[in-house]
């Protein structure tokens, strides 16, 4: 009898719960209940709004017949055009703020006294092809990027990649880069190169460049300081 | 009499403990089924595949791409796999990217298994150690849709050879749009 009871309360605790363990849970709609489209707003002469009604109550269209025909097939409404260049216009009037944005954080986080960017470019690359880089700032490892083919590639086109923009204090740093890849007859090929650079009162720019040195057959890692 | 009183409390006692654990289990049944991350731009995610070569997800943008999340030790993950690379063979001129992700900590084991597999999408053994908490992933296997925007716009927690159908169809309308 009791076991029936216990049992019996699990049951009860279980159809509670079971809608919970559904994914995505639909709303219920009541059978006969007309479905509201989201935005539509009630027809103006109603006499009560739709949220006046009782749940289950069919909302009548309004009776005079000065409900808008709609538009033939095929043809947009002819306000259609005007909308358009308004979504336009508010579309690139949201890219241009979008820009600014952009400019500004980049100027709030990373102010001219303070900012320290550095590059990585490439020459021909015959010796070497660049997989990762590491790099560390005062013996702190601040970025580590692993580049696709495809980033390789651009790097060969001519491309430059900030691969780091950061904040230093006034003062003398030490920048040790790490590079991974592949070197001469496709082996596995590590080098570093390390720079010590004095960071005065404006943004300081660093340049990390790959060169293929053809007389010894060797890429050659060099780190240049923009002025 | 007193006794059978004592009892009947001790059942209803009983009863309603595990009511409430019960309902509390399911709370957190649904809390864990929650996906956050759908239809919100999918995070980026570089590492090195089998090949050699590295793979980024964000390259991928024009295409709608499935990312994989698999583990040595599972399974459920061959299947998965295997029916990633049917499906990829199928609609890769269409526009379709996968991509298997490993989160196992041991990489050679990972890097076995992956050798083991025959499919032609990457499989990348070293993801950052951030992956899994980047893309919400709590159990294995795991996939997720990207739309050709970037956009995650599914996640499939566990994988039923039997919904195979149905990752098919949803694929379609993303290919679609």
């Amino acid at each position: 009898m009791f076991t029936h009871r216990i049992l019996l309360a699990v049951l009860v605790s279980a159809l509670f719960a079971a809608p919970l363990f559904a994914q995505d849970p639909q709303p219920a709609t009541p059978q006969g209940a007309a479905a509201p489209a989201p935005d539509a707003p009630p027809p103006a002469d109603s006499p009560a709004s739709i949220s006046d009604a009782p749940v289950g109550t069919l909302i009548a269209p309004p009776a005079d017949g000065t409900t808008a025909a709609p538009p033939a097939e095929g043809e947009p409404p002819a306000d259609t055009r005007a909308l358009d260049e308004t979504v336009q216009d508010l579309k690139k009037d949201v890219v241009d703020l979008n820009k600014e944005l952009f400019v500004l954080e980049e100027e709030l986080l990373f102010p001219a006294n303070t900012q320290v960017a550095v590059f990585v470019s490439m020459d021909i690359g015959e010796f070497f092809a660049l997989d990762s880089l590491t790099l560390k700032i005062d013996n702190k490892e601040v970025a580590n990027y692993l580049y696709t083919p495809r980033e390789a590639e651009a790097l060969l086109k001519g491309g430059v990649h900030r691969v780091y923009l950061g904040n230093l204090k006034v003062g003398e740093h030490q920048l040790v880069a790490l590079f991974e890849g592949k070197g001469p007859n496709t082996r596995d090929y590590k080098r570093g190169a390390n720079l010590k650079f004095e960071k005065g009162v404006g943004a300081k720019y660093l340049e990390l460049k790959i060169t293929d040195r053809q007389r010894k057959g060797q890429p050659e890692f060099a780190i240049k300081d923009w002025e | 009499m007193l006794d059978r009183n004592v009892a009947l409390t001790r059942a209803r006692f009983a009863a309603l403990a595990s009511g409430c654990a019960l309902f509390l289990w399911s709370i957190a049944a649904f809390a864990a089924d929650k996906y956050d991350l759908v239809g919100k731009p999918a995070p980026d995610l570089v590492a090195r595949g089998l090949s050699g070569e590295n793979v980024r997800i964000s390259e991928h943008r024009g295409e709608v791409v499935v990312v994989s999340f698999w583990s040595g030790s599972c399974n459920t993950c061959r299947a998965q796999l295997n029916a990633l690379d049917r499906i990829a063979k199928t609609y890769a001129s269409a526009g379709l990217t996968v991509i298997g992700v490993n989160l196992d900590d041991d990489q050679a084991r990972a890097e076995k298994f992956a050798r083991a597999q025959d499919v032609q999408f990457p499989l990348l053994i070293a993801a950052p150690e951030n992956t899994g908490r980047d893309f919400q992933v709590d159990r294995l296997p795991m996939m997720v849709f990207v739309d050709r925007e970037g956009v995650l716009r599914a996640a499939h927690r566990e994988f039923k050879a039997s919904d195979e159908a149905k990752y098919v169809r949803e694929l379609r309308t993303l290919l679609n749009e």
